[in-house]
C-alpha cells in the first residue's frame, strides 16, 4: 500500500480479507508480489478518487481486483513486446478466468463479480511467504505485507524494527520470490504437510520475538494482524489440528495482554494477574480452537502450549491448577520441540508437584544432561566463575535465574536466592521486568 | 566489570543513497530508548556515536616525530561508528544488552571487556576471571 493513501479511507474500501485475496490472485500469475502490490495500491487510489464522485460500487473488491489486474496485464503485454517472451494467455491470463471468463471487463461497468466468487489463493500466498528460500526472520514481515497489506512503516512500528531495515528485507525477499519463480499455486496435500509447519512458524514469528537472553516476548504492535493470520490459516485448513493449536495459543496469549502491566506500568506475572482484565472474547475463541484441536485427533507443539496456557489460566481464575496434567503436557512439548524456555517452565511445574528442591535439581540438570544443551550456540563460550552455578546456555538464560531465585527463596536458602536474583536482574534488559525482580529480591532479603 | 559495545556499520557515501529524515529520526528515537534503558538499569557509563571517518584526524609518533594527518587510519566500508561503555556483572549481561542495540539491524556490535579503565582519576585494573 502506498504511504500517502489515507489508511482510514482505504480500510473503508477493502475488508481485512480483501488485500490478501486480491494480491494472491494477481501475484499467482507471475510471482511478482511487488508488482501486484503496486497495482493494487494504484487501484485503491483510483477507487478513492472515482468513488468519491460516483459512489462506492456494490462490490468494491471485485472492482479493485479488475483494475489492478488490468494494470498488470498492461505490464505483462508490454514486457512481452519488449522482450522475446511470448505473451502466453495460459500463464498470464489464466489466473482469473474463473472470475470473469473471457471478458475484458471495463472497470466500473455493471455486474461486478460476487466477492465470494474471487477464488481464494491465500494458502498459496502464505506458502510463498514462508518458502524455505526466504530467510526465516523475513517470513513474518512478508506475510504482514503481502497478506495483510501493512506498509513497511506500519510493520516496522509494530515489530519494533527500523523502517529502513524492514523495507530492505521486504524488497530483497520479493525480488527473490520473483527471481526463483516460487509458485503461488495451491500446494497439494503432501506439499502442504511439509509447508504448513513453516507457515505456522512464520505466523508465530509475527506474534512473538525470541531474544537469546530473555523469554519470548509478544509484540503488541502486530497483535491484531497475527490473530487474524492465525484464524485465516484455520479457515484455509479447517481440519489441521496444529493450525488450530497455533490459533488457540495466540488468542489465549493475546487475551492476557491487558493484564501484563499494572496501572503504574509494572510487570505483573501470570500468577498475580487479575483474570477480570483478560479479554473474554479472545479466551472464548482460543477455547474454540482448542476444541478443534481435540476434534482433529492430532496435537502439535503449538496445541500443547495452548493447552498448557489454558490450564494455568484456569488455575489463576481459582479453578485449581492440575499440576500433574501440566507436567504431562510439558513432557510432550519437550519430546516434540525441545527448548530451553520449555525446560525451565517444566522445572517450575516439577517444583509445584515435588517442592522447590526438586525444581532446583531439575534446573541444575538442564545444562549437563537435560534438553536444551544442543540448541545452537549462543555468544560463543560463556563461562561462569560462581562455583555452584551451571555452565553453558542455561547459565546465560534469564528465565533460568528468575525461577532459580524464586525457588531458592521458597526453600529458605536466602543467601543463594539473593545471588540468583542478582544474576537474573543483570540479565534483564526490560525495565518493567527488572523493577519487578528488584522488588522480589528485596522481599527475599527481608525474609518477607 | 566494564564492557565496550563497539559498533561498526557501513558509512553513507557522498552521492550515494541517504536515509530520509524520517528514518533518521526513527533511529534516533530507538537509540534514545536504548540509552534510557541502559541508564535506568544503572549500567550506563558513556555513549558516543561518531562522525564519519573522513572527519577523522590521525596522530602518530611511530616514526619518531609527531605526524598528524587528515583521514582515518584505514578507510573501510564498514567503519567504527560508535561506542557504548556499560558496567555490568558479566559477559552474558553485556551480550544481553548488545542483543538489544538498535544498530545491529544494519551493523555489527563487538562486545569487548575492558582490560584497564581510567575511573575518577586513576587507572583501575579489571577484575580477572569474568
Amino acid at each position: 500500500m502506498t504511504e500517502n493513501s489515507d489508511p482510514s479511507e482505504t480500510a473503508m474500501l477493502l475488508s481485512q480479507d480483501g488485500w490478501g485475496r486480491i494480491i494472491a490472485l494477481i501475484a499467482s500469475a507471475d510471482g511478482d508480489l511487488a508488482g501486484a502490490e503496486d497495482a493494487l495500491s494504484s487501484a485503491l487510489e483510483r477507487g478513492v478518487r472515482v468513488w468519491r464522485e460516483q459512489g462506492v460500487p456494490a462490490n468494491p473488491e471485485g472492482w479493485l481486483y479488475r483494475v489492478a489486474l488490468n494494470a498488470r496485464r498492461d505490464v505483462w503485454k508490454s514486457a512481452a513486446v519488449r522482450t522475446s517472451v511470448v505473451w502466453d494467455p495460459a500463464v498470464h491470463d489464466g489466473s482469473d478466468d474463473s472470475v470473469h471468463p473471457g471478458s475484458s471487463v471495463h472497470p466500473g461497468s455493471a455486474d461486478p463479480p460476487d466477492p465470494d466468487a474471487l477464488p481464494d489463493r491465500r494458502l498459496g500466498l502464505l506458502g510463498a511467504c514462508a518458502h524455505p528460500d526466504i530467510d526465516p526472520p523475513t517470513r513474518p514481515l512478508l506475510m504482514l505485507s503481502a497478506v495483510m497489506g501493512m506498509t513497511g512503516k506500519q510493520i516496522a512500528a509494530g515489530m519494533a524494527l527500523p523502517t529502513a531495515t524492514v523495507a530492505a528485507r521486504l524488497t530483497r525477499a520479493k525480488k527473490r520470490i520473483a527471481a526463483l519463480g516460487i509458485g503461488f499455486g495451491l500446494p497439494d496435500r503432501s506439499d502442504l504437510d511439509v509447508r504448513l509447519p513453516d507457515i505456522q512458524e512464520a505466523i508465530y514469528g509475527a506474534f512473538a520475538i525470541d531474544w537469546v537472553h530473555a523469554p519470548a516476548q509478544p509484540r503488541d504492535g502486530t497483535i491484531g494482524e497475527t490473530l487474524y493470520l492465525s484464524r485465516l490459516l484455520t479457515e484455509l485448513c479447517p481440519r489441521d489440528g496444529e493450525s488450530h493449536g497455533l490459533a488457540a495459543l495466540i488468542h489465549l496469549s493475546a487475551a492476557r495482554f491487558p493484564a501484563r502491566r499494572s496501572k503504574d506500568g509494572l510487570f505483573v506475572p501470570l500468577d498475580d494477574q487479575d483474570p477480570g482484565v483478560w479479554d473474554a472474547v479472545l479466551i472464548a475463541r482460543g477455547e474454540d480452537h482448542l476444541r478443534a484441536v481435540q476434534r482433529s485427533g492430532e496435537i502439535g507443539r503449538f496445541g500443547l502450549q495452548a493447552a498448557i496456557q489454558i490450564l494455568h489460566m484456569s488455575g489463576v481464575r481459582g479453578g485449581g491448577t492440575d499440576w500433574p496434567m501440566l507436567l504431562r503436557l510439558h513432557d510432550d512439548v519437550e519430546r516434540m520441540a525441545p527448548s530451553l524456555g520449555g525446560a525451565v517452565s517444566r522445572a517450575a511445574v516439577i517444583a509445584e508437584i515435588d517442592g522447590p528442591e526438586a525444581g532446583l535439581a531439575e534446573l541444575d540438570s538442564l545444562d549437563t544432561a537435560g534438553p536444551g544443551t544442543d540448541r545452537g550456540t549462543v555468544g560463543g563460550t560463556s563461562v561462569l566463575t560462581s562455583a555452584a552455578a551451571p555452565t553453558g546456555r542455561a547459565a546465560s538464560f534469564q528465565p533460568t535465574w528468575a525461577l532459580r531465585a524464586h525457588l531458592l527463596t521458597r526453600a529458605d536458602r536466602v543467601r543463594e536466592a539473593r545471588l540468583a536474583y542478582r544474576r537474573a536482574i543483570e540479565l534483564t534488559t526490560d525495565p518493567a521486568e527488572r523493577a519487578y525482580l528488584e522488588t522480589r529480591s528485596l522481599e527475599a532479603r527481608s525474609g518477607r | 566489570m566494564r564492557y565496550s559495545l563497539v559498533f561498526h556499520a557501513p558509512e553513507l557515501q557522498d552521492g550515494g543513497p541517504q536515509p530520509s529524515p524520517e528514518v533518521m529520526e526513527e533511529m534516533q528515537r530507538l537509540m534514545a530508548d536504548y540509552a534510557d534503558a541502559l541508564y535506568s538499569a544503572g549500567v550506563f557509563i558513556a555513549a558516543e556515536m561518531l562522525e564519519p571517518q573522513q572527519a577523522t584526524t590521525t596522530v602518530t609518533r611511530r616514526g619518531g616525530s609527531v605526524v598528524i594527518e587528515d583521514g582515518p587510519f584505514a578507510a573501510t566500508k564498514e567503519a567504527l561508528a560508535g561506542v557504548f561503555v556499560i558496567d555490568v556483572e558479566s559477559r552474558d549481561a553485556a551480550l544481553a544488552w548488545a542483543e538489544k542495540f538498535p544498530g545491529t539491524n544494519y551493523g555489527v556490535v563487538e562486545v569487548r571487556a575492558a582490560a584497564v579503565s581510567y575511573i575518577e582519576g586513576r587507572w583501575v585494573q579489571a577484575r580477572a576471571g569474568q
